[in-house]
């Protein structure tokens, strides 16, 4: 089994750091309604594809290819917004297939390219999630280039649970569980050290991090994600280092314990030393349409945290689904400790699709377009200053 | 011309209008149209509108070349 580590960098406003980084801006700057997704653009970096600082290329392009230029001769698309200090996500921006979900996964880890010869594997979800941009279709934009299609992807993540339900994930905004026999199309990555990319040294600050895991650590086959388990932190509940609080929990409520009284959870995944993102898990069960749950998020008041929330955008409230948690995404300590639904809103409008806003399917692991007329759970979320053990 | 529409807690002054052309949605029986426009502002903020029951005399000349028409119909209603 191959695992990976994550190095710890330096704490900076530009995301990297010893414990978590904020989470990736979803690109929707169209507003929809006040309080919304695109009224807030809340995320790490300046646009989707401006970094805060520098890459170790020297510009504040997000994607590069592996010399640090826009020609992408090999088609190698480098993501520096998951730059950890060390190491690099790389892209290969071939669609490959179609194969039934086994060939993908087998195909992915013999991928040759130029001269990185080895180490690719098939994206795991968060990965192949990583490039949905807002607005056209998911990837269809310079330099990832899929086109205006509907095509479907296969990912190496399989549903906890579903050991013949590989999760897939199409160019349109859809995805799920669905038979591994299907036949999908597919992307490559691997990680480029900066030794491979011809890099010396280090940058400071550190411009971005290591995707998360997606929490799934069972194995269907050699190289899938299970097997892999790539990404950022121990496990998906578990940090790589402590939290202010003096421990390795990803979850805390907002004393840094496990009572939840007031129901919020701080998410230490998304300390960048400074800011760190904490949810109010709303167990009323209430449902409201999409309008309503964005009014409803911008009213929450508890304890002194008055003011401030907001409804969560498609990458925050879909950060907390945890693919090992078994037959819903939500399954798990401390949010079922709640009375859990199946859907929530998020604030992001789906597509740039005044009627259709994008909720998060916990029972199919999965961001689904939705109209906005539909009535589901919501939870709030708001960033916490964090001053020693105090967060305000 | 400055707008305000209830999902908005601000006013939209002087916005650039661009219409969906895709986004057409005819209601043949009740002779009405709607349409998602967006509007820019000064200072590049966007903003998506979806434009509901926009009457039409006659749907066999509806297209695109009077959509944007047919929008400032639409927005009349949210006009302050």
């Amino acid at each position: 089994m191959i695992k990976d580590t994550y190095i710890k960098g330096v704490a900076t406003g530009g995301g990297g750091g010893s414990v978590g980084a904020k989470l990736m801006k979803t690109n929707q700057t169209i507003s929809f309604a006040t309080g919304d997704d695109g009224d807030l653009q809340q995320g790490r970096l300046n646009s989707f594809f401006i970094l805060n600082s520098n890459s170790v290329f020297g510009t504040n392009e997000r994607f590069t290819d592996e010399l640090g230029t826009q020609v992408y001769a090999n088609r190698i698309i480098i993501d520096h917004s998951t730059d950890n200090g060390t190491e690099i996500l790389g892209y290969y921006n071939v669609r490959q297939g179609a194969d039934v979900w086994a060939d993908a996964v087998a195909n992915a880890l013999s991928l040759s390219v130029s001269t990185f010869t080895s180490g690719w594997r098939l994206t795991n979800f968060k990965e192949l999630l990583n490039l949905f941009k807002i607005g056209n279709r998911a990837m269809n934009y310079s330099p990832i280039n899929q086109g205006v299609g509907n095509n479907r992807y296969w990912t190496s993540t399989t549903l906890e649970g579903y050991s013949n339900q590989p999760y897939f994930a199409s160019n349109a905004w859809q995805g799920g569980g669905v038979p591994a026999t299907q036949s999908y199309e597919w992307l490559g990555c691997r990680n480029f050290t900066y030794s491979d990319l011809g890099v010396t040294g280090a940058i400071n600050p550190i411009v971005g991090a290591t995707l998360m895991k997606t929490g799934q650590t069972t194995s269907y086959r050699t190289g899938d994600d299970g097997d892999l388990e790539d990404g950022r932190a121990t496990d998906f509940l578990t940090l790589g280092s402590n939290n202010p609080f003096g421990n390795t929990n990803r979850f805390t409520d907002e004393l840094g314990g496990a009572t939840y009284t007031n129901k919020i959870v701080i998410d230490w995944s998304t300390f960048n030393g400074t800011i760190v993102l904490g949810f109010y898990a709303d167990n009323s069960g209430t449902t409201r349409d999409w309008n309503a749950s964005i009014d409803w998020a911008l009213t929450v008041s508890i304890g002194t945290f008055t003011s401030g929330w907001y409804l969560p955008n498609k990458s925050q409230m879909y950060s907390l689904i945890n693919d090992g948690a078994a037959g819903q995404g939500l399954n798990y300590s401390p949010f079922f400790l709640f009375s859990i639904g199946t859907g929530y809103w998020s604030g992001t409008t789906t597509n740039n699709v005044t009627t259709y806003g994008t909720m998060i399917a916990a029972n199919r692991y999965s961001a689904e377009r939705v109209i906005k007329t539909l009535a589901v759970r919501a939870y709030a979320v708001r960033e916490f200053t964090v001053t020693g053990t105090t967060l305000t | 011309m400055t707008y305000k529409f209830p999902q908005f807690n601000i006013e939209i002054a002087n916005p650039t209008i661009t219409v969906d052309a895709n986004s057409i949605i005819v209601h043949a029986l009740r002779n009405e149209i709607s349409l998602n426009v967006t509007l820019e502002t000064a200072n590049a903020k966007l903003y998506g509108v979806e434009l509901e029951d926009i009457p039409v005399e006659n749907l066999d000349y509806e297209g695109e070349a009077n959509l944007m028409l047919r929008a400032l119909d639409g927005l009349k209603k949210y006009e302050i």
